[in-house]
């Protein structure tokens, strides 16, 4: 299992990851993000979710899941 | 005065162990030590000699223990009582005083002409270390590891040392303190990772519990931290206690970055945090004493990552009585 799928969340965005101890705090957007990565979504599929939870266009979601992608193998959590 | 030693930590397991009904006795180096007054702790305290002393004359006090008051089981807690309860053992258990420690040969792994060879077989790596005895090797030591190297003692303490000169100043200071060898080692960064295991010398672990240090004191010792469940570490724990078929507790203080991990040291005994094991449900103290005294030993049902571990310093005010009774008949009344 990857450390993002080991990692323990609650729902106010603090995550906990029990292999190497390291504690995350998270936004709300990076939350459902991690949520729909766990759930193995398509970044297609997750960047659609934000437009409609989120105030943001489809482009910038696309971008901003990137980012978030290389955030996460900087973080060794993907 | 510094950081607390384990005795303390192995008291208050066997104490809160439900099933156990336990008398238990400290013993003291000096009357100052605190357990000697935390009495709903300790039962009874008795001071005694050093072990590095005359080993006559501190087997002759144990048995003085064991006939005026009881003594049917001891738990080491520090690294220079183990050579004299190891070398001891069956002459104690002659007398009715239990162990439930590592043969000599095993305490040896812990040497550091050892742990390479130690560490190659339970597959984790080990930082660039070599023992010196004197100024000269010390210095040809930091040439060959290259700066900066953490300095450590034979038996306790470790600094680290940016320069060469700082390398001399901490040598002299751990040879005065702790005597020869001195030992020199690479510093690896990373996670300040531990696990602490007890083995029941046939290859079977009665306990293992692994954590992250959050925060250290001057000394690098623990003061916060938090369960975790690296199975590299705890991979590399099981493969110390079957291959070497480790009867006793152990502490593998390792450093972890990204997927290396690297072994630092080997404690043959528990450490001054054991209590944060015990109150995660690995009481390990408590197993050690079922298996020494053939009861049965409870299964080890694991433990949950993400418990914390906050240390603090408490206030004990008392009379005299103890110290006195200490400083005079060397135990408590």
């Amino acid at each position: 299992m990857s450390a993002l799928t080991n990692l323990a969340m609650n729902s106010e965005g603090f995550s906990f990851d029990p292999a190497s101890g390291a504690c995350y705090t998270m936004n709300t957007t990076a939350v459902v993000i991690v949520e729909a990565l766990r759930r193995k979504e398509s970044d297609e599929a997750i960047a659609q979710q934000l437009t409609e939870e989120f105030e943001v266009t489809l482009d910038e979601a696309v971008r901003d899941i990137a980012d978030f992608r290389l955030r996460l193998r900087t973080l060794k959590l993907a | 005065m510094d950081n607390p030693g384990p005795g303390i930590g192995v008291a208050r397991s066997l104490r809160e162990s439900p099933d156990l009904d336990v008398e238990i006795v400290g013993l003291a180096y000096d009357s100052m030590e605190p357990g000697v007054y935390m009495d709903w702790i300790v039962d009874k305290s008795y001071i005694v000699p050093y072990p590095s002393g005359s080993a006559s004359a501190y087997l002759a006090r144990l048995l003085h223990i064991k006939e005026n008051h009881g003594l049917d089981l001891i738990i080491p807690c520090l690294d220079a009582e183990l050579p004299f309860f190891i070398k001891y053992a069956d002459e104690l258990d002659a007398h009715g005083i239990r162990t439930f420690l590592p043969t000599m040969k095993q305490f040896k792994l812990r040497g550091k002409d050892r742990l390479g060879l130690m560490a190659e077989r339970i597959g984790v790596d080990l930082p660039k270390t070599e023992v010196v005895t004197s100024i000269d090797t010390l210095v040809k030591a930091v040439e060959d590891i290259g700066l900066p190297v953490m300095v450590k003692g034979s038996l306790y303490q470790a600094y680290r040392a940016s320069t060469t000169q700082e390398a001399i100043g901490h040598f002299s200071r751990l040879v005065a303190k702790w005597g020869y060898p001195v030992i020199v080692q690479e510093i690896v960064s990373g996670d300040e990772v531990n696990v602490i295991g007890l083995g029941d010398g046939k290859g079977e672990n009665l306990g293992l519990v692994g954590i992250k240090k959050l925060s250290v004191t001057s000394l690098g010792k623990i003061w916060t931290g938090v369960t975790i469940r690296n199975e590299r570490m705890l991979s590399a724990a099981r493969r110390f206690v079957e291959q070497f078929q480790w009867r006793g507790p152990f502490e593998l203080e390792c450093i972890s970055s990204g997927d290396e991990l690297y072994l630092i040291e080997l404690n043959p005994r528990f450490p001054a945090w054991l209590y944060f094991a015990t109150s995660v449900g690995a009481n390990m103290p408590a197993q050690l004493l079922r298996s020494c005294l053939n009861m049965p030993v409870a299964a080890t049902n694991g433990y949950d990552a993400g418990k914390l571990f906050v240390r603090y310093t408490y206030e004990l005010v008392t009379d005299m009585a103890t110290f006195q009774a200490l400083t005079v008949r060397g135990e408590t009344p």
